[in-house]
């Protein structure tokens, strides 16, 4: 049989994809939305996030619209959904709606008006700490990563990194920031800087262990043979495919730092009183349990959710940025 | 079809695979029969479905995301199919056993090659220890370990790939099954490695009187150990015949593409014969013939109907009937 | 066809040397335990030299592990040799800083074996090609469309693919991509690098003719590495048969294969499962098979390396090392034999 002859026409049809067009981003949805724990999880997300962005306006301002700091001390430990007793408050004392949604504390301040604070309080603390530690354990893992294999006198770079990363986690860390924030100022900005120089140690693991598989990965030997620079290397190749496990890991970091910002306030060393935080509305309610349990359940619950959200999610995440999960067909 | 001699004979099996959105035919009504004693290839490219219609055989197929749909598979007068997983496990290994293409993953690395050979016989046979012990280092010696007193103490670690291989049909033989299935068992290795472990299955195939199963892609291969041939394409059966027909005379078209694309020294100067194209994704068929959109000889019938498998005589079968009609005898 | 003329004469017509190799040499550091010993080192790559004309193709055989592949990173300066010289067009490279080694980089190029590891999985292949053109320089947008179209269709994909992501292509056209990359650049080198090993059987031909028009057409040389002696013996005009670092036999593709001298590359030749078999059962198409176990690379015994599997070793293969020899006109092997 004469194939050869047979087929003059060169096998120059030209080449087309074989899948159809498909982004990244709707396979990660595809994905993504048949987890629903993920999906529950994003929700209270967005809620949280909203919440609390709408609680900075409503509990800020001259004349909040709802005002965590208004003490009616004839007021004190009323029950969720209570009415407030108009007879006894001056007008500019009552309540909007004139309702207390999650009761009153022991000084009569309105809790629902106080986690609304509270929330914007967990929400910046878990974005800036854990911002501040992903900058850093980018920085430091990109270069250990990279970098790795210069030597600076007599250790090469990647052991002086590790071993800076090793000493960092020989520290109990909680401790590390208690005495931290016992020596600086209790203000909010500190304890946001100082959970973040405490758990960059993680990522900076991750995204060296990326970068380190990554570099013998072929296209970023292509790109150095092409003799594209360091820079764009590392920016346009390496973050971009070592991004995703970061990504997930500052998702649960953030659960981890509101956990942290809410144990400092428990512990009174957390943001200074007047201004509620979830941890120290818990600390505070602690002493009135049996009284006003709500004291302490309604911020226990928040954080809870909060934090089981943020971590579903977070899982919800991995599951559908793992290219070997996804790459299966 | 029939025949006396008869081992397993897989008959219209088809299996899918499905995740969220589409449903992947692998294997798509495929029928193969392997008789005692003799070595069957199946060959084909990624994704034709080879793999999977073996993995069947032994129930290994994952349920999600496979699903084997419909067809038969018999052994022994027992459908395969239809056998719970005791059965099943009784039949895996000792009767029916597999080597994998991965000797680095397929040996665990914590347990000793004597732990792991003894533990592949003590599964389905009840034996004195020192008995046993005996019997591994027959193994060894059978698939051509040197020093197999030594090496029964070794982990899979220190030994070449070679060897791990080697080892892997030691387990493979440890049972002495009536089928082996070898799915790609020299993909992983060198060229001068690949000839041993041929020759080695040849000579155990022989001496052991047992039938070979034999996956692979990799037309050398098949013409060495072969002695009857099933081409795979996208999920079904091509062409079947004895491997000299088969080189000989191909008679489909995907066959004779294959046949005539492999580069050597005598072509030099040459333009090679590629096939067109690109070997379809199983989740988007073509229609009909699913070779049509590569094939030089397509009518438009092709497009429409998948064709039945043209008789040339002496068990040697194409599924293309364009050059049926032009040639249909030899 | 007029190519395959030409190619038919060119075999044994000499252009000028394009890359020159002499004595390279790369020893990997091996430590082990827990206080990174060092435990020894593996000579991967161990004193070789071969040089490649313009507009051929030199053919790199081995099995795994013989270095063949770290002599491609070595040529391109992305490992750091040990010892040895690499010439490019004259220049002696190897002392190159990284600096001005950069426009060298534009004039050799790899192609990669795995087809799914070798483009980057979040850029488009648009991306990824052109950077390679505004490598070149061509800083204008639409100019750089029109090449990237132009560099698309040379190697047979179509326009439309420019905005796709990698995994929407199948093995045999990524490479394709991987080749337009290379190409983007306007090499004059290009080292493959086990180009079609993970090929589908029906692709690789597509792949090598593909590789064969773009050497008529653009004059490219190619490092054509491979463990598959039938593809290098039809692609080739040179071969180097490698062997734990060094190489075997140096010759013309055809006398490599019509006239081989090496053990070694005897026992390549023979083990390859051959498609042409006799009808008289299989007693004729035994594989000649070559016994024994490479050496350990750590600790190799002095003399020939090859000495632990050659059938024809003898007393003194165990003592001296063995140079390469020219046994007859550019036909060189590394074995006592030859004298």
């Amino acid at each position: 049989m004469n194939l050869e002859k047979k087929t003059s026409q060169p096998d120059f049809q030209l080449e087309r994809p074989m899948a159809p067009k498909s982004s990244q981003i709707k396979e990660f949805w595809l994905v993504f939305s048949n987890n629903r724990l993920a999906i529950g999880g994003m929700i209270i997300f967005i809620l949280f996030f909203c919440s609390a962005l709408l609680g900075l306006f409503l509990t800020s301002g001259p004349d909040p619209i709802f005002d965590p700091a208004q003490i009616r001390l004839q007021e004190k430990l009323r029950p969720p959904l209570a009415k407030a007793n108009l007879d006894t408050l001056r007008p500019e004392e009552v309540p909007r709606m004139g309702i207390y949604f999650f009761g009153t504390d022991d000084l009569g301040r309105d809790v629902f008006a106080r986690m609304l604070q509270g929330a914007w309080v967990s929400l910046t603390v878990g974005f800036v700490a854990v911002g501040i530690a992903i900058l850093i354990g980018i920085f430091m893992g990109g270069i250990a990563g990279y970098f790795g294999q210069h030597y600076l006198g007599a250790v090469s770079i990647d052991t002086l990194i590790m071993r800076i990363v090793d000493i960092m986690l020989c520290f109990p860390s909680f401790f590390l920031i208690l005495t931290v924030v016992a020596l600086l100022p209790a203000s909010i900005y500190n304890i946001m800087i100082v959970i973040g120089l405490t758990s960059w140690m993680g990522t900076t693991r991750f995204v060296r262990a990326e970068f380190l598989s990554l570099r013998e990965q072929d296209f970023v030997v292509a790109a150095r043979a092409l003799g594209v620079n360091n820079f764009r290397i590392i920016f346009r190749h390496m973050m971009p495919n070592a991004i995703a496990p970061v990504l997930v890991s500052a998702t649960i970091g953030i659960a981890t730092a509101i956990l942290t910002e809410a144990g400092l306030s428990f512990l009174g060393f957390g943001v200074p009183p007047p201004h509620a935080t979830w941890g120290n509305i818990l600390s505070d309610g602690k002493r009135f349990i049996f009284d006003a349990p709500w004291l302490t359940f309604i911020p226990g619950i928040a954080i809870l959710i909060v934090v089981l959200s943020f971590n579903l999610f977070g899982e919800g995440l991995r599951d559908s940025l793992n290219p070997k999960l996804r790459q299966r067909r | 079809m029939a025949n006396k001699t008869d081992l397993i004979s897989v008959n219209k099996l088809k299996v899918n695979f499905r995740n969220n959105t589409e449903i992947a035919r692998a294997v798509d009504g495929v029928s193969y029969t392997v008789r005692r004693e003799e070595t069957v290839c199946l060959v084909g490219e990624s994704g034709c479905g080879k793999t999977v219609s073996a993995l069947s055989i032994l129930g290994l197929i994952d349920s999600p995301p496979g699903e084997i749909v419909s067809g038969e598979i018999l052994f022994a007068g027992k459908n395969l199919l239809k056998l719970g997983e005791q059965e099943l496990q009784r039949i895996r290994g000792n009767h029916i056993s597999m080597v994998f293409q991965e000797p680095l993953t397929s040996l665990n690395p914590v347990f000793t090659i004597g732990d792991q050979i003894t533990e592949a016989i003590r599964i389905h046979k009840v034996i004195a220890p020192d008995e046993l012990y005996e019997r591994c280092i027959q193994l060894l010696k059978d698939v051509g370990i040197t020093a197999p007193q030594e090496r029964f103490n070794d982990y899979p670690h220190q030994l070449s790939g070679g060897q791990r291989q080697r080892v892997m049909i030691a387990m493979a033989l440890a049972c002495d099954p009536e089928l082996m299935i070898a799915d790609e068992p020299t993909t992983a290795l060198d060229v001068t490695v690949q000839a041993q472990i041929l020759q080695l299955l040849k000579s155990l195939q022989r001496s052991r009187s047992m039938s070979v199963l034999y996956i692979t892609h990799d037309l050398g291969v098949v013409a060495n150990i072969a002695d009857r041939v099933y081409v795979m394409y996208a999920g079904i059966i091509v062409e079947q015949a004895y491997t000299y027909q088969l080189f000989h005379h191909p008679r489909h078209p995907y066959t004779q593409g294959l046949l005539a694309s492999l580069p050597n020294l005598s072509k030099r100067g040459q333009r090679l014969y590629s096939i067109p194209g690109t070997v379809p994704n199983p989740a988007h068929k073509p229609p009909g013939c699913p070779f049509h959109p590569r094939c030089p000889f397509a009518i438009d019938n092709c497009r429409i109907q998948c064709p039945e498998m043209c008789n040339y005589g002496n068990e040697h079968l194409a599924r293309c009937p364009v050059l049926y009609e032009k040639n249909p005898d030899i | 066809m007029s190519f395959t003329n030409l190619k038919m004469k060119s075999i044994h017509t000499h252009n000028p040397v394009i890359l020159k190799v002499e004595g390279l040499k790369k020893y990997f550091p091996l430590r082990r335990g827990f206080f990174q010993r060092l435990a020894g080192k593996v000579r991967a790559v161990d004193g070789v030299s071969f040089e490649i004309e313009q507009g051929k193709t030199l053919g790199l055989v081995g099995e795994s592990g013989c270095g063949k592949s770290t002599v491609a990173r070595l040529i391109l300066k992305l490992l750091e040799s040990d010892e040895g010289k690499i010439f490019y067009q004259g220049q002696d490279i190897q002392t190159f800083s990284e600096k001005k080694m950069k426009p060298l980089r534009k004039k050799m190029q790899i192609i990669f074996q795995d087809p799914f590891g070798s483009l980057n999985p979040r850029m488009t292949i648009g991306q990824t090609i052109e950077e390679g053109l505004r490598i070149l320089g061509i800083q204008n947008r639409q100019q750089r469309k029109a090449r990237l179209q132009k560099l698309l269709e040379m190697v047979g994909m179509s326009a439309h693919s420019a905005d796709r992501y990698p995994h929407e292509f199948s093995g045999g056209q990524r490479q394709r991509i991987g080749i337009a990359r290379a190409l983007s650049v306007e090499p004059d080198l290009i080292i493959c690098d086990e180009p079609i090993s993970a090929l589908d059987v029906s692709i690789q031909a597509q792949i090598i003719n593909l590789l064969n028009d773009l050497q008529d057409k653009l004059g490219l040389s190619y490092l054509f590495i491979s463990h598959d002696l039938n593809v290098v013996g039809y692609l080739s005009h040179k071969v180097a048969v490698m062997y734990q670092g060094q190489i075997m036999e140096y010759a013309p593709a055809d006398r490599i294969f019509e006239n081989p001298q090496h053990p070694y590359t005897l026992a390549l030749l023979a083990a390859i499962p051959n498609i042409r078999i006799n009808q008289k059962k299989d007693k004729e198409n035994k594989l000649k098979v070559l016994g024994g176990e490479p050496p350990d690379p750590l600790n190799p015994s002095p003399g020939c390396k090859f000495q632990t599997r050659c059938p024809f070793a003898e007393s003194h293969c165990r003592k001296n090392e063995i140079c390469l020899k020219e046994i007859s006109k550019e036909h060189f092997i590394r074995c006592s034999r030859a004298l």
